[in-house]
C-alpha cells in the first residue's frame, strides 16, 4: 500500500467542505494527537450540533496503520469527544484503507460517537458538486458511519437549535433584524416552538459575536421576587461581579447602570434571554410591574438585547396598555410551521442521509396529520425513521401515521394534553363541534365556527352561557392551543389539529359528550381567564408592521 | 350583448365568490403591478361589492425583479402582513420571466392552512371576461372523471394529428405509463380548496407520468411557450424512454420551437427532454390559444404534455424549466377505454365507476381486520364519497368513487370504520352494514371498491 501524506489531504479535505457551504465559526486547534477543524454542519439538518470537530491524527503515517494502532487513535478521539459540548459526533480522518474492511473497528467508534472517513470517502464527498450533491454525499456517509438513529434530527421533548431547527425564517430575521439593541417578546401555544426559536436566537448571536455577554434565564415559578431575577442575571452576565444579592443591596436601584457600562465601558454586547416569562409576571403583576420596568430601563439601550418567550400570560401582559411589555420592542407571534416548512423538515434531513422520500406520499400526509405542529411533526419523523432502521424501506403514508397515532405519547401531546387542560365545559363545546362537523359533512380541516355556533350548540344541550362566558370559553380554548383563529375571517375558529377529533370519536363521541355535559350541570363553576378582547388586540398588534427598535 | 368590461367584472365576482369562496367580512390580499393594474382594479371593485376586507399590494415589476436579485429572497413585512391576514389571496402580477422569484416566494408563503391562494399570472380583461367566467359545476365533474381515469389507469394512449396538405391527416400516438395508483393526477377546477393553491383561471386535470418509459410521437399543433400553431402547421415530437428523441417539422414554429430547447438546454441539459406531463384542458371559457402556456393548457378541446420538472406535480424529475406543448383536439385512451375523442369529451361513467352489482367481490376472511387508510375522505351531503389525496406541495387530487348508488353505499360503511390506529373485523363491519339494509354481497364487493381505491386496508 502506498503511503499518502495523509494530513495534507485530510486538510485538503476540510478546506473543500469550508468552500462548500460548511463554515468553520471556531478557529482550528492542535494537541497532542488531533490537528482539529471545527465545521459548521448545520446545513444537513441532522442531529449534529452546533458545531463538529474534524479530526486530523498526527505523526501517523496512514499507509501502514495497524489494527491496534488504528484503534489507540479511535479511541483518542473518542477521549476527545469526551470533553466536548454542543457537538453530537467527530469526525476522523483516517485517510487510509484500513477501517473500510474492517467493520469491527467502524462499529467500535461509531459507539463512541467517532465516525471515520476513508480516503474513498473524502474523495467521493469532495467530488460532489458544491451545494444539495455535497451535503447528500457527507450526510450518506456519515449515516453509512454512524447509524441513521444517532443522526436522526427528529428528538422528542427537547427544544430544537442549530442543525434541527426547521423553518421560522421570517421569525428569525425579525428577531435578529433590531441588533443594534431592544426588547423581543415571542410568545405562542404550548409545545408550538417558543423555547427552541429563542434558543436558535442566541446561538445564532453568539456565533455572530463571540464576546457577546450572554444570560439565559428561565423563568416559570422559580423566582418570587425581582431581586432574585436580577441578581439570576447579573450572575450569569458575570459570575465575578460585585454587584450580587448579598454584597450590593441597591442592586435593583443600580441594575441598570451596570448593565450599560458593560457595554458602554467594557464595548461589549448583552443579550439576556428569559424563557416562560409567565412565571415572572405572576409576581410582577402584583408588585406594579416592577421587573419589567427596570428590564425596560437597562435594555432599551444600544447593544443590549432582552429575549422573552412565554403564553398565557405573556400574552395578556403584551395586551395590556398598563404593562410595561405592551409596546417594547419587537412581538413575534409564534404559530404552526407552514407547509412548506413542515415538508423541509421531513424532506430536507431524510434526502441528506440518502433516504429518498420523492416518490412516496408521505410528507403530504405528515402535514395533513400534524397540521403544523412542530411536537407532531417530530414524532412522525422520529417514527419514519425508526421504521426504516428496521425495514430498511420508507413506509407508506397509512402505515407510518397507524405506528404514529399508535404511539401513547403522540396521543398524550394530541389528546391527554386537552384532557388534562380544560373546563368540562370546553370539553363540552369542543364534542358538540365536532358532531356538528360530522353532521354536517364537513371535514374538520376545514369546519369552522364563530361563538353563535357555540352558543347555539350548548343551548341545545340547555347549558346556558352568558357573553362573557362565551368569551372566556373561546380564548380558553385558542391559548390551549386546541382552536385557532381563522385568518381573514374576524371572530371565527378552526380546530389547531383536526385529527383531535379522531381520538374523540374512537373514544365515542356520544359518551364523552355526554360525560362532559353530566360534569357541566354538577359543577357550575368555571375556571376565569383574560377575555377574547385582549387576545384580539394582540393578535392584531402582532399583525402590523412595528417600527424600529430604539 | 355585454361588452368586454361587464363580462370581465361578472369573472371577477366569480373569482371571488366561486374561485376563493370568499365571504362578506373576509380578508382578501391582492398582488398586482402596473401591466395588471386594469383587471386588477375590477377584482378590488368586486371585493368591495362583497364587502370583503382588502389587502392591497401594488409591487412593481421592478420591484418583482429587484426581489429576484435579493441574496435572501424574503418577501418584506407588508407583503407577509398581507398575506398573513388574509383568508384568499390573489396573485395577479404580470408573467414575466424575471417574476418568477417574486411570485414563486408569494406561492410557497400563501399556501398554508386556512388560506386559498389563486395564481393569476399574466392576468388581463379577456381571461377574467371569459377564461374564469364559466360554470364551475361543469367543470369539476370533468376535471372528476378525468382524475378518476388518470388514478386508476396504467397507460394513457394519446393520439394527436397531423393535418396533411391534401386536407387528410395522419394520427401519431404516443403511449405514456401512467401507474395506476402509484401517481395522482392534479385535478385544478379553478374553484381552489382550502389550503391550497390553484391557477385561477382554472380548467384541467394533469399527472405527472411515471419516468423513462413512455415512447412514440406526439404532434404539437397548438401553442408552446411564447407561439400558436396555426393549422395545418405541426411539429411531431419522438419519444423513447421517456425523452424526446427527435423533432420533425420546419417552418416558423421550428425555429421558436428549437430557440426553447435551446434555453431549456442552457439551463438543464439532463432533464430538459424528459416527458413531465399529461394533461387534458377542459375549460370552455378559453376558446384561442394564445401561447401563454398557463392558459392554453386548460383550453377545452386540448391535451397537452411538458418537458422538464414533474417534482412539483408529484413526479420524480427535478429540473429548473417546464414547458408545456398543447395539441388540438387530440383523441385520448386510459386502458383502452375512450377519454377524448377529436377533443370532445368521451368519458363514459360505467367504464371507471364501480356499480356495486358488477364487482367481483374480493374473499374476506371474517376474521380479517380492516382500517382506514391515511387517504382523506369526505362524505357528500348527498352521501357520495369522495377522496382527498395530496399530491405535491398544496396540490390536491380530488375524485368520487363508484356510480350514484354505489357512492351511497361506499360512504355508508366508510362511515362504520373506525378512524386510525383501530380495526374493525369484517364480520363486525357485516352485522352493522346489515342493520342497515345493505346485503352480504353489496357489502363484500364495497369493501372490494374501498379497497382498490386504498381506502381501506
Amino acid at each position: 500500500m502506498p503511503v499518502v501524506d495523509a494530513p495534507s489531504l485530510a486538510a485538503q479535505f476540510v478546506k473543500n467542505l469550508r468552500e462548500g457551504g460548511f463554515r468553520s465559526h471556531r478557529n482550528p486547534s492542535t494537541d497532542d494527537d488531533f490537528d482539529v477543524h471545527y465545521l459548521d454542519l448545520i446545513p444537513l439538518k441532522i442531529r449534529s450540533g452546533y458545531f463538529t470537530p474534524f479530526l486530523i491524527p498526527r505523526r501517523t503515517t496512514y499507509g501502514d496503520v495497524s489494527h491496534d494502532q488504528y484503534l489507540a487513535i479511535i479511541d483518542k478521539a473518542a477521549a476527545f469527544f469526551a470533553h466536548q459540548t454542543n457537538s453530537n459526533f467527530v469526525v476522523l480522518l483516517a485517510g487510509g484503507q484500513l477501517a473500510r474492511q474492517d467493520e469491527e473497528l467502524r462499529a467500535h467508534a461509531a459507539a463512541k460517537s467517532v465516525a471515520i472517513l476513508e480516503r474513498g470517502d473524502m474523495d467521493a464527498i469532495a467530488a460532489a458538486p458544491k451545494g444539495r450533491p455535497k451535503e447528500r454525499a457527507l450526510g450518506t456517509t456519515l449515516r453509512e458511519t454512524l447509524g441513521l438513529v444517532r443522526l436522526s434530527p427528529y428528538v422528542i421533548g427537547r427544544h430544537a437549535t442549530g442543525s434541527r431547527f426547521f423553518g421560522r425564517r421570517t421569525q428569525v430575521n425579525k428577531l435578529m433584524s433590531g441588533r443594534q439593541g431592544g426588547g423581543c417578546t415571542i410568545v405562542g401555544n404550548r409545545r408550538i416552538g417558543k423555547t427552541s426559536l429563542l434558543k436558535e436566537v442566541q446561538r445564532r448571536m453568539i456565533n455572530d459575536d463571540p464576546s457577546m455577554l450572554v444570560a439565559d434565564i428561565y423563568g416559570g415559578a422559580k423566582f418570587q421576587n425581582t431581586y432574585e431575577v436580577l441578581s439570576a442575571i447579573i450572575k450569569a452576565l458575570q459570575p465575578q461581579a460585585r454587584l450580587l444579592q448579598d454584597r450590593e443591596p441597591n442592586l435593583i436601584r443600580n441594575f441598570s447602570s451596570y448593565i450599560h457600562a458593560l457595554t458602554d465601558r467594557d464595548r461589549k454586547s448583552v443579550a439576556v434571554f428569559i424563557d416562560e416569562l409567565d412565571g415572572l409576571l405572576t409576581f410582577d403583576a402584583e408588585h406594579n410591574y416592577e421587573l419589567l420596568d427596570i428590564l425596560r430601563g437597562a435594555f432599551d439601550h444600544e447593544r443590549c438585547h432582552v429575549y422573552f418567550a412565554g403564553f398565557r400570560i405573556t400574552m395578556e401582559a403584551k395586551a395590556n396598555k398598563l404593562c410595561p411589555l405592551h409596546n417594547f420592542g419587537r412581538l413575534v407571534a409564534l404559530g404552526p410551521l407552514s407547509r412548506e416548512e413542515t415538508l423541509e423538515m421531513i424532506n430536507r434531513p431524510m434526502e441528506n442521509l440518502g433516504i429518498d422520500l420523492s416518490d412516496s406520499d408521505l410528507t403530504g400526509a405528515i402535514y395533513s396529520e400534524t397540521a403544523g405542529q412542530p411536537e407532531l411533526i417530530q414524532y412522525c419523523g422520529a417514527e419514519l425513521v425508526h421504521y426504516y432502521v428496521e425495514t430498511g424501506q420508507v413506509p407508506d403514508a397509512t402505515t407510518l401515521l397507524t405506528r404514529v397515532v399508535q404511539d401513547r405519547g403522540y396521543e398524550q401531546a394530541i389528546f391527554g394534553s386537552f384532557l388534562q387542560n380544560s373546563t368540562a365545559r370546553e370539553r363540552l363545546a369542543c364534542y358538540l363541534l365536532i358532531a356538528n362537523a360530522e353532521q354536517q359533512s364537513t371535514p374538520l380541516d376545514a369546519y369552522e365556527f364563530g361563538m353563535a355556533t357555540i352558543d347555539g350548540l350548548l343551548q341545545k344541550q340547555k347549558v346556558s352561557m352568558d357573553e362573557h362566558d362565551l368569551y372566556t370559553l373561546i380564548s380558553n380554548l385558542q391559548v390551549g392551543g386546541i382552536t385557532t383563529p381563522v385568518e381573514g375571517k374576524q371572530h371565527e375558529f378552526r380546530f389547531s389539529v383536526p385529527q383531535f377529533a379522531r381520538y374523540c370519536m374512537n373514544l365515542d363521541l356520544s359518551f364523552l359528550t355526554g360525560k362532559a355535559l353530566h360534569e357541566v350541570m354538577r359543577a357550575r363553576t368555571d375556571r376565569k381567564l383574560f377575555p377574547l378582547s385582549s387576545i384580539q388586540e394582540w393578535v392584531a398588534e402582532s399583525e402590523t408592521p412595528e417600527s424600529a427598535p430604539p | 350583448m355585454p361588452d368586454l368590461q361587464e363580462l370581465a367584472q361578472q369573472g371577477a365576482q366569480k373569482v371571488l365568490q366561486e374561485c376563493l369562496a370568499l365571504k362578506a367580512g373576509e380578508v382578501l390580499a391582492i398582488f398586482f403591478d402596473e401591466r395588471t393594474s386594469e383587471p386588477a382594479h375590477l377584482l378590488i371593485a368586486a371585493a368591495r361589492l362583497l364587502d370583503l376586507e382588502l389587502r392591497v399590494r401594488q409591487v412593481s415589476t421592478a420591484e418583482q425583479e429587484l426581489f429576484a436579485d435579493q441574496a435572501t429572497q424574503e418577501l418584506c413585512d407588508e407583503d407577509q402582513d398581507a398575506m398573513h391576514s388574509a383568508r384568499g389571496i390573489l396573485t395577479c402580477l404580470s408573467a414575466s420571466q424575471r417574476g418568477t422569484p417574486y411570485r414563486a416566494k408569494l406561492l410557497q408563503f400563501g399556501t398554508t392552512d386556512g388560506k386559498r391562494l389563486g395564481h393569476m399570472p399574466g392576468l388581463d380583461l379577456s381571461i377574467l371576461a371569459h377564461a374564469v367566467n364559466i360554470d364551475y359545476t361543469a367543470a369539476n365533474t370533468r376535471c372528476d372523471n378525468l382524475a378518476l381515469a388518470l388514478t386508476l389507469g396504467h397507460k394513457a394512449t394519446l393520439e394527436t394529428y397531423e393535418a396533411l396538405p391534401n386536407g387528410r391527416s395522419v394520427a401519431h400516438q404516443l403511449e405514456i405509463p401512467l401507474g395506476g395508483m402509484r401517481r395522482f393526477p392534479i385535478t385544478s377546477t379553478g374553484v381552489v380548496p382550502l389550503g391550497t393553491w390553484g391557477n385561477v383561471p382554472g380548467g384541467e386535470t394533469f399527472i405527472a407520468p411515471i419516468e423513462n418509459l413512455a415512447g412514440g410521437s406526439f404532434v404539437l399543433s397548438g401553442s408552446f411557450h411564447g407561439f400558436v400553431l396555426t393549422p395545418p402547421e405541426s411539429l411531431i415530437l419522438r419519444f423513447e424512454k421517456g425523452r424526446v428523441v427527435g423533432v420533425d417539422g420546419s417552418g416558423a414554429s421550428r425555429g421558436h420551437f428549437d430557440r426553447l430547447l435551446a434555453t431549456g438546454y442552457a439551463l438543464d441539459p439532463i432533464n430538459y427532454l424528459a416527458l413531465a406531463e399529461l394533461g387534458i384542458g377542459v375549460n370552455p371559457g378559453i376558446s384561442d390559444l394564445t401561447g401563454a402556456p398557463l392558459l392554453d393548457e386548460k383550453c377545452a378541446g386540448t391535451a397537452h404534455i411538458a418537458l422538464g420538472d414533474s417534482a412539483r406535480y408529484g413526479g420524480t424529475i427535478q429540473s429548473s424549466i417546464h414547458e408545456d406543448f398543447v395539441t388540438r383536439s387530440p383523441s385520448l385512451w386510459i386502458d383502452g377505454r375512450p377519454i377524448l375523442d377529436h377533443g370532445t369529451d368521451a368519458f363514459r361513467g360505467a367504464d371507471w365507476r364501480e356499480n356495486l352489482e358488477q364487482v367481483e367481490p374480493a374473499a374476506l376472511a371474517a376474521d380479517t381486520c380492516i382500517r382506514r387508510t391515511a387517504a382523506n375522505v369526505e362524505i357528500g351531503r348527498e352521501q357520495s364519497l369522495r377522496v382527498r389525496r395530496v399530491v405535491a406541495s398544496g396540490r390536491q387530487c380530488t375524485y368520487t368513487v363508484g356510480d350514484p348508488e354505489c357512492t351511497r353505499v361506499l360512504a355508508a360503511i366508510y362511515n362504520l370504520l373506525p378512524f386510525m390506529p383501530h380495526t374493525r373485523t369484517v364480520s363486525a363491519l357485516g352485522t352493522t352494514a346489515a342493520q342497515l339494509g345493505i346485503a352480504e354481497q353489496t357489502f363484500l364487493a364495497a369493501l372490494t371498491v374501498l379497497r382498490k381505491h386504498e381506502l381501506i386496508r
